[in-house]
């Protein structure tokens, strides 16, 4: 077991590669990179309370604790909890990464991944792994995604580019979720619920997908002939199947519109 | 990365590309560094006499010159710990991938708002729907609020995931209850 207690910039390079990975933090950034060479972690900054590193059975810790009870209760002193920390570990290693604001970036993860921050940014890269990313109102983006998806928020914006997995479920409250879907795998399955977000989905030139799209009022838009409009007094919805219907698009929304687009025409 | 460069491109030429994709392999495969950190050293390892180009059928080959050879020499006890290099260059390279994720998701975004602006038909926002879109948004912010300033990793996260499902689930049941019938 190793561990470290770290106030100040340095750079550790890891003995054993870890196979999981844990990050508790307030504020700040913190990055983590899959990576075939040696792990490391390089904190670029810390101000608070110094950054505890564990590890041990490859395990890798690292969080930021409470400040002792005597600085909380003085405020005056106390400085901000903050970090920013740079990660390589291997690529099938899992990671939970959590924060309150601080913002993540996540790229060439394999395995198992969640996020989770409060009003932190959150940026995914080439994650092939099963992924959950939940934020109030911190944005998500992820881009070349291959793995399941789930992405969750209340306000924050959800923006998926390149999306190769098989499922992808993305929910909010007024956030707006914009994907880009149309290499997602046949067969595969795509679910979008806000209550007045915006959605803006769009799916493969010739899609093959069972699409069911319902709304209370929002407004709804096709590029697609074969598709069915029904307004009723309540609510409306938009239905129908795309080419072999191998796949399923499904979207719930209160007063969101909902926009299904091909390719960009020129 | 200087040295990681001279010693992938001792072993033969390559092109930009074929370096590049080396890289990529040394990062699980998953993620390629750009050519923005890419090509701009290999520019100036140039400059500097330690690497030579040539065009061939429009494309640029790259080869480590004598001097380039020497340094490598040189450093040979180094070489062995351009592991850590590594380690430094995934570092380097997090800031601009950030800024550049982010930015074709803004090209994304306006595209495809852009393209169902384009295929809308011109219906006016009946006044109930924006009404109702102001709520969401209040009850939005007033859930974001809800978290105080103060809260450890932990106890966010445990009052995220509530926030997020209740919220959804609720609104949803409430606006099918109001929803007239027909």
């Amino acid at each position: 077991m190793a561990e470290w207690e770290i106030d100040s910039a340095e750079t550790i390079q890891f003995e054993e590669s870890p196979s999981e990975l844990k990050v508790e933090l307030v504020a700040g950034d913190v990055s983590v990179t899959g990576s075939d060479g040696p792990s490391t972690l390089e904190v670029r900054h810390v101000s608070g309370p110094p950054l505890q590193v564990k590890l041990e059975g490859g395990r890798l810790e690292l969080a930021q604790k409470d400040p002792p009870l005597m600085s909380r209760l003085s405020r005056l002193g106390e400085s901000r909890r903050s970090v920013s920390v740079v990660l390589a570990v291997p690529p099938n290693c899992r990671a939970r990464l959590s924060t309150v604001s601080a913002s993540v970036l996540a790229a060439g993860l394999a395995d198992d991944l969640s996020v989770e921050t409060v009003s932190g940014e959150i940026t995914l890269e080439s994650v092939n792994g099963p992924v959950s990313a939940q934020t109030v109102s911190g944005n998500i983006a992820a881009r070349g995604v291959s793995g399941d998806l789930r992405g969750r928020s209340v306000s924050g914006e959800l923006t998926l580019e390149t999306f190769s997995g098989s499922d992808v479920r993305l929910d909010t409250v007024s956030g707006e979720v914009t994907a880009d879907i149309k290499e997602a795998g046949p067969g595969s399955s795509a679910e979008v619920n806000t209550a007045s977000g915006s959605v803006f989905l769009r799916l493969a030139a010739s899609p093959s997908q069972q699409v069911r799209v319902e709304s209370v009022s929002g407004r709804m838009t096709s590029a697609f002939p074969g598709l069915t409009v029904q307004k009723g007094p309540g609510s409306r919805s938009m239905n129908g199947s795309l080419g072999d219907g191998s796949g399923r698009v499904e979207v719930h929304t209160v007063s969101g519109e909902v926009a299904l687009l091909g390719e960009a025409t020129t | 990365m200087r040295l990681y460069l001279l010693a992938l491109l001792s072993e033969g030429e390559q092109h930009g590309y074929q370096i590049i994709a080396s890289l990529g392999e040394r990062f699980g495969g998953g993620y390629r560094p750009s050519a923005g950190t890419v090509y701009p050293r290999l520019r100036q390892l140039e400059r500097e006499g330690l690497v030579s180009s040539r065009s061939e059928s429009g494309r640029v080959l790259y080869q480590v010159t004598e001097a380039g050879a020497y340094v490598l020499r040189e450093h040979a006890d180094e070489v062995g710990a351009l592991e850590g290099e590594l380690g430094r260059m995934a570092l380097e390279m997090t800031t601009q991938l950030r800024s550049e994720v982010h930015r074709s998701a803004r090209e994304l975004r306006s595209e495809l708002r852009a393209q169902a602006a384009a295929l809308r038909t011109l219906t006016p926002t009946p006044p109930f729907s924006q009404a109702l879109r102001q709520e969401l948004e209040r009850f939005a912010a007033e859930w974001g609020r809800l978290v105080p300033a103060e809260t450890s990793p932990s106890q966010a996260q445990a009052a995220l995931s509530a926030a997020i499902s209740a919220a959804i689930a609720e609104l949803r049941k409430t606006f099918r209850k109001d929803r007239p019938s027909g």
